[in-house]
């Protein structure tokens, strides 16, 4: 149906899927799981992975047994018509609101560390112009871009946060399980957020090479995510104490401030982390915008999806001036992560599920 | 307009002259005749003073007619003297013809008479005037419907010398020249390989330039060789006077910052990329030629790169990308710490800056965009004027102009640091075509800081990153190996892998022999015994 025949390698799928998780949501991590769960906040990344990777099959599932299908398709194949139609629009409606909510909390780290004067629709309308010139070039670029922005995002984030080992005291993250069961229980979805990102193979699926090795991208990515973010939180909770954590509304970004850059070059670190986050918003806008035009695309039964990125570039924008403060945009975010657990985990669920009794779909239809 | 210039001349031949098209026409056959064919080549030729005709007639007793027709200057004239004119003229009398050789005169004196080396019989004008037009030199014998063309190109030409835009310390000092015949020669005495294919076209409407198409059979991608012709067939110009010509005019993206064809004045480069499956360009009068695919990596490559030690070559490759990286954003990083984020640098450090900006009237903007722009004006006065006035230039204005600004207040000295670390920077880049597009880029890095900062010069790299991924040479990624990245290929990128271990052709001209080598393992482990051993 789409002229765009490009197709993704499994290394480009994986490498797109990480950057598209990792975003700037990574700065406020620390004080999410510093409040849900005291010292055993590393428990909550952990548990909130492996929970995130179990419920990650349920769409790598779906793409395996629609090969050459995206959601728009199969859902309107196992639900009907109508009802498929409904859902593709809210899934459209989620990637928009997601990529508005992504690219705000980026204008909001700027203007709170780097940029304090410049007006937050200059740093939206530019980060959101820089997309849509990637993105008219179809996926392949993106996962090509995504491949070459991995590397250059991870290493330096590794090394950054390595520097701040010296002072690192590890018996702040004692004492160890002290926090209740139910408790840990609701913080880990609400950690799980954090991991949401990979609900874009709902879209890029049928573009993959080989969609048979899905549920190894998705087992390598989310694994990879949950070392970094791990690594981060017990980094945080080491070097500044939970209870520092707890305050602070960036708690990754603030103890980067506090790194000497080793032999004294930079004051501080802040250049480079904040061209980190560039990198990160930047990546997870692409993925998130990508699948929404893709969408639309797909559910206008259009040939070209060139004329979606133009056309929600507006819709992006007012979206993302919504909130309004930082706090506010905060709460969109949670909001915006519990569609994103609807969209990502329940509606796929219950598509397989009836996919499944109804015998619709896999190798035998 | 055609009608005005018409009336204004006058007489008959004239008219024909300009009304005629002078494209060498190959289905004009040939006359009987020698005097109707001389005519008729003078009726293309007409008004060009420097052919030259020479009649003269064979043999004793049987006189058989014949004409010389060449340009004068284009060939060796002792060429002409002794193999044509002595052996045709001299020689038979000596040892006097058989009569009557009627149809096999032609071929006993193709075959049997001329000592000349390389000669082609043509039956047409249109060859016979392009021969001419080439340095050839044309015989036309009486009553025969054909002639031959004698090659006897010699001129003026300059020597192989050490090319100047690519010098190297270790590494042969061969260069290429404006000689076609010369460049194909100094990449086939490193080929002996009979898979080296040359396919020569000529492009031009006036210029007819001949233009090689090198590659070696069996390693290139039949693919890539095919678009490269097919583009190259497309060229429909008056002229082709440098490589320049058609790098610009067969590449994918004419917007672009980044040349998509490596050139090179280096046979030992072309040897190199022909054996990794790239498409050569030679084009006559100049001494670049043309590879294709281009990719990024290539920029930074130097044939260095490969004859010195692995390690000294890929800390200077390292050095280069670095450089590269200081020549787009060097200003302009200056002027985002200094005027957006001061917080970041050492406290020291923004204390001197400040000092020394004490008195300096204009902003930190200003100061750089009028410093870069000076720099650039020298730079390209350096360039034009003679050498050693050059290098004078270079002084008086760097040293001189520079330190009497600082003194004077106009400028800061931290500034002179910045730009002249940014020039420097681009001149490490090993193209200078290359070196001058990263130093047009610093303009727009500095608009993009003074906007936004750092956030400004991260979103210009973010763009140049998508530009660059997006840009494709010859169905080739420009950023290969940099994206889909194998392992086996990651030996020649940033850094370049010990020699052994490079086993593997790179992947992006897609070859169709890979292997490099054919034994893997290459066992130089030391077995010798040593001088102890004796000893014992």
């Amino acid at each position: 149906m789409l002229t765009n025949n490009d197709k993704i390698t499994i290394p480009q799928t994986v490498a797109l899927l990480i950057t598209t998780i990792l975003a700037t949501g990574i700065l406020a991590l620390p004080r999410n799981v510093a409040n849900a769960a005291g010292s055993d906040g590393w428990l909550l990344v952990l548990l909130a992975g492996v929970i995130s990777y179990f419920s990650s099959l349920i769409v790598g599932a779906l793409v395996k047994r629609f090969p050459g299908d995206t959601f728009i398709e199969y859902s309107q194949k196992v639900l009907g018509k109508f009802p498929g139609y409904i859902l593709g629009f809210i899934l459209i409606l989620y990637f928009i609101f997601v990529s508005a909510m992504s690219v705000r909390v980026f204008s909001e780290v700027m203007n709170a560390f780097m940029l304090i004067n410049t007006p937050r629709g200059f740093i939206i309308i530019t980060m959101l112009l820089s997309s849509v010139y990637l993105i008219r070039h179809g996926i392949e670029p993106i996962a090509r871009i995504g491949e070459i922005l991995l590397p250059i995002l991870i290493i330096p984030i590794f090394a950054m946060y390595l520097t701040a080992l010296p002072r690192a005291d590890f018996s702040e993250l004692l004492p160890f399980f002290d926090t209740p069961v139910k408790d840990l229980a609701i913080s880990t979805i609400h950690t799980a957020y954090n991991f949401l990102g990979f609900e874009i193979l709902l879209m890029i699926g049928p573009y993959m090479r080989s969609p048979e090795r899905v549920m190894w991208t998705l087992l390598f990515s989310i694994g990879f995510i949950t070392l970094t973010y791990l690594f981060i939180v017990v980094i945080v909770f080491a070097s500044i104490g939970v209870e520092d954590s707890r305050i602070l509304l960036w708690p990754a970004m603030s103890i980067i401030r506090t790194i000497m850059a080793p032999g004294g070059v930079f004051e501080r670190l802040d250049a480079l982390a904040l061209a980190l986050w560039t990198i990160a918003s930047f990546t997870t806008i692409n993925g998130m915008y990508y699948s929404g035009t893709l969408a639309a695309a797909h559910l206008m039964g259009a040939r070209e999806f060139k004329f979606f990125v133009t056309i929600f570039f507006p819709w992006v924008y007012l979206f993302s001036i919504i909130p309004g403060n930082p706090l506010d945009t905060m709460r969109w975010t949670q909001i915006s992560g519990m569609a994103g657990i609807v969209i990502a985990i329940i509606i796929p669920a219950i598509i397989l599920v009836i996919s499944i009794v109804a015998k619709k779909g896999g190798k035998t239809s | 307009m055609t009608d005005v210039f018409s009336r204004l001349r006058s007489g008959k031949k004239r008219d024909l002259y300009y009304e005629r098209d002078m494209s060498p026409d190959t289905s004009k056959k040939l006359k009987k005749d020698i005097k109707e064919n001389e005519k008729e080549v003078h009726e293309y030729l007409y008004d060009c003073d420097d052919v030259i005709t020479r009649d003269f007639y064979m043999g004793t007793t049987q006189k058989h007619e014949m004409a010389l027709m060449y340009i004068d200057g284009l060939v060796d004239k002792n060429l002409v003297q002794e193999e044509i004119l002595k052996s045709l003229m001299l020689m038979t009398r000596q040892a006097p013809l058989e009569h009557n050789l009627g149809q096999n005169f032609f071929n006993m004196v193709k075959e049997g008479l001329l000592t000349a080396a390389d000669i082609k019989e043509v039956d047409n004008f249109g060859e016979v005037v392009l021969g001419i037009l080439s340095g050839d030199t044309i015989l036309f014998m009486d009553k025969f419907e054909k002639a031959l063309i004698i090659s006897t190109r010699g001129w003026e030409k300059r020597g192989v010398q050490e090319p100047t835009t690519e010098a190297v310390i270790r590494g042969p000092r061969e260069g290429f020249t404006e000689t076609y015949r010369v460049n194909i020669a100094l990449i086939r005495r490193r080929l002996k390989d009979p898979n080296l294919k040359v396919k020569t076209i000529k492009l031009g409407r006036h210029t007819r330039t001949d233009v090689g198409v090198l590659f070696i059979q069996g390693i290139a991608s039949p693919n890539i060789v095919d678009e490269v012709l097919k583009r190259l067939n497309t060229i429909d110009v008056s002229g082709v006077l440098e490589s320049g010509y058609i790098e610009q005019m067969i590449e994918g993206d004419w917007l672009s910052f980044f040349p998509q064809l490596r050139r090179t004045e280096r046979p030992d480069v072309v040897a190199a990329c022909l054996m990794e499956g790239n498409v050569a360009i030679v084009t006559d009068n100049t001494p670049f030629v043309l590879l294709a695919p281009g990719t990024f990596l290539s920029l930074f490559q130097s044939p260095e790169d490969y004859y010195e030690r692995w390690y000294i070559a890929s800390m200077i490759r390292l050095l280069r990308f670095a450089a590269a990286f200081f020549a787009m954003t060097f200003p302009a990083l200056y002027i985002a710490m200094t005027a957006f984020h001061p917080g970041m640098l050492p406290t020291d450090l923004v204390l001197s800056i400040a000092a020394t900006r004490e008195g300096v009237p204009f902003s930190a903007v200003v100061e750089a965009i009028v410093m870069v722009i000076s720099l650039e004006v020298l730079r390209e006065a350096g360039v034009r004027l003679p050498g050693p006035i050059g290098q004078t230039i270079g002084i008086v204005g760097g040293l001189v102009v520079g330190e009497a600004a600082v003194r004077a207040g106009i400028v800061s000295p931290i500034m002179v640091i910045v730009v002249a670390v940014n020039a420097i920077s681009s001149f490490a880049i090993p193209n200078y075509s290359v070196a001058i597009g990263f130093r047009l880029l610093t303009f727009i890095f500095i608009f993009l800081a003074t906007v936004a900062g750092l956030y400004g010069i991260m979103l210009g790299l973010l763009l140049l990153t998508i530009h660059l991924v997006t840009l494709k040479s010859f169905g080739a990624h420009y950023l290969s190996p940099f994206v889909s990245f194998r392992f086996s290929e990651g030996k020649d990128f940033v850094v370049r892998g010990p020699m052994p271990s490079m086993e593997i052709r790179p992947g992006y001209t897609r070859p169709k022999d890979m292997n490099r080598m054919n034994d893997r393992r290459h066992d130089t482990t030391e077995k010798m015994e040593d001088e102890n051993a004796d000893k014992q």
